[in-house]
């Protein structure tokens, strides 16, 4: 009887043994495989910090791209290849930029740019909330007063093209009653000055035919100097009204006397520096 | 009158906006597929590019009485302030903020001539004005209210007011927040064009029905005019003696008092 109780003893203190054993192997295990798991871990927050490295350096990259394509296009020569090629090539540099940051700045402006634009800013801001609205300017009971509407003018010259877009030229406002000079951009491309108040056609820019735009106008803006036009196509044509005055040609001074003023006009700019800013008192 | 230069800023995509700088010297281009460019007008060249976050397409666009600043409005009614000298975004007003409205693009902006309100315009009809009060700290909210960049600078203390049409809305860019949103008058319809006059008196709207004038001030209706058919252009004749309303075929002026 005690002989069999002891082998069953020793049977059971083996067992204990090969368990423990058991137990030891399976922890050098989980060392190991929880080691192995730390590691990865490292190698994947080296990865992602590369990464991220590459990132910026993709950033800084595309914005010195944009700078060198920014010079490039300064020169006169070759412009119109350089900006053809530019356009392209900007979208998608700029997309992976953005791809990367939300928001993606674009190419910094010249120091030259930065300083007119800070005159600028210094000259017109200045003041800017102090001003009273001019002499002459409409009041609110005015306009909402006996407005009366005119009727509908159709611009001369435009016969079957329609109006794609129109902008006011800046001029010295009429003594008495009103003047305005429109530039209209037609859907057919061409491009004219018409006098608001009787829809008369004051001087032609240009024609499809004869250097306007190849499609419709859809975008204008004007300036007392400048007239920017954008088509459907994409082209942008830059007008420019100071030149005229000084035109060589004797025929077209003659032409200009009839224009409202553009050229005689104080620039837009001193216009702006004397315009007020909203009435003083309002209830 | 002679065209200068002719380019083509965008590549195959076509313009959507143009606005010009207070020099004169340079003008913006905007276009469809979000970008933007700084042209230098005397030669003709883009000086600089900026572009909008993948997918949006530019509506419309302008630029401060100042000239620092430069508002996009997207297609998904969004708009974009940009620092023009760094070409940085600098604050955005997201569309959705209005009483869960689905976005709408913004079809018109525009700052006012005292630089203090931007105007925009959404298809849906709505004007909404922001502007940029005047007692704002220096220390500029547009640094919390947008994705700015460690260098992006502040915008100016004297930046602007916006207005979007449709519903017009104004902001306040000192706030950054919005001011009014004028539900469009029944003889506007759906805007199209916003326009403030050059003393910033005056808030002109022209939409799909016909032309009105607001103050700029109280954003009371001054007065409202139905026109044969949908108003594109809308625009203020000098010292606000008129407004003009272009339809597709036809010039409208309505004239204030017995002028």
């Amino acid at each position: 009887m005690l002989s069999l109780l002891h082998s069953e003893w020793d049977s059971l203190m083996l067992e204990s043994f090969t368990l423990k054993r058991q137990l030891d192997v399976a922890r050098q295990e989980l060392a190991h495989s929880l080691y192995q798991h730390d590691a990865s871990c490292r190698v994947i927050a080296r990865l992602s910090a590369e990464r991220d490295e590459a990132r910026r350096a993709l950033e800084t990259v595309g914005a010195t791209a944009g700078h060198a394509r920014g010079a490039a296009e300064d020169e006169p020569a070759a412009k119109r290849q350089a900006v053809a090629a530019a356009g392209p090539a900007a979208a998608p540099s700029a997309a992976a930029a953005g791809a990367a940051a939300p928001v993606a700045p674009g190419s910094a402006l010249p120091d030259g740019v930065l300083e007119l634009f800070d005159a600028t800013f210094k000259r017109l801001s200045k003041g800017r909330k102090k001003r009273a609205p001019p002499a002459g300017c409409a009041t609110a009971a005015e306009l909402s007063g006996a407005a009366a509407c005119g009727p509908a003018l159709k611009p001369a010259g435009m016969s079957k093209a329609t109006i794609g877009a129109a902008d006011v030229l800046p001029a010295a406002p009429a003594e008495s009653g009103w003047a305005a000079s429109l530039v209209l951009g037609g859907s057919d491309g061409s491009m004219r000055l018409c006098d608001a108040a009787s829809g008369a056609l004051v001087r032609p820019f240009a024609t499809k035919a004869n250097g306007g735009h190849a499609a419709g106008v859809v975008a204008l803006v004007c300036g007392a100097e400048a007239v920017l036009s954008a088509d459907a196509k994409g082209v942008v044509k830059i007008w420019s009204l100071a030149g005229q005055a000084e035109g060589k040609n004797g025929a077209r001074p003659r032409a200009l006397a009839r224009l409202p003023a553009p050229s005689r006009a104080p620039p837009r700019l001193l216009t702006r520096t004397g315009l007020p800013c909203p009435p003083r008192a309002q209830p | 009158v002679t065209c200068a230069h002719s380019l083509e800023p965008h590549g195959a995509s076509p313009c959507t906006a143009l606005a010009l700088h207070a020099t004169e010297r340079y003008g913006v281009t905007a276009a469809g597929d979000g970008s933007f460019a700084l042209l230098d007008l005397a030669a003709g060249a883009v000086v600089a590019r900026g572009q909008c976050p993948a997918g949006e397409a530019i509506s419309a666009a302008a630029l401060h009485p100042d000239g620092l600043i430069l508002a996009t409005g997207v297609d998904s009614g969004a708009i974009r302030l940009w620092d023009l000298k760094s070409m940085s975004n600098a604050a955005t007003f997201e569309g959705k903020a209005d009483a869960g409205a689905l976005a709408q693009p913004i079809r018109a902006l525009a700052f006012s001539e005292n630089g203090y309100q931007l105007a925009s315009a959404a298809e849906d009809g709505t004007v909404k004005v922001r502007a940029r009060r005047a007692r704002a700290p220096q220390s500029e909210p547009c640094h919390r209210a947008s994705a700015c960049r460690s260098r992006s600078p502040p915008i100016p203390r004297s930046a602007s007011r916006v207005a979007c049409c449709a519903r017009h809305q104004l902001w306040d860019l000192r706030k950054l927040a919005q001011v009014a949103t004028i539900a469009a008058h029944e003889s506007v319809g759906a805007v199209a064009s916003l326009r403030f006059d050059e003393s910033a008196q005056f808030l002109a709207v022209g939409g799909a029905a016909g032309v009105a004038a607001y103050s700029s001030k109280s954003w009371d209706l001054l007065c409202a005019h139905a026109t044969a058919s949908a108003v594109s252009t809308v625009r203020f004749a000098p010292n606000a003696r008129a407004l003009l309303a272009l339809t597709g075929k036809e010039i409208v002026a309505c004239a204030p008092g017995a002028a």
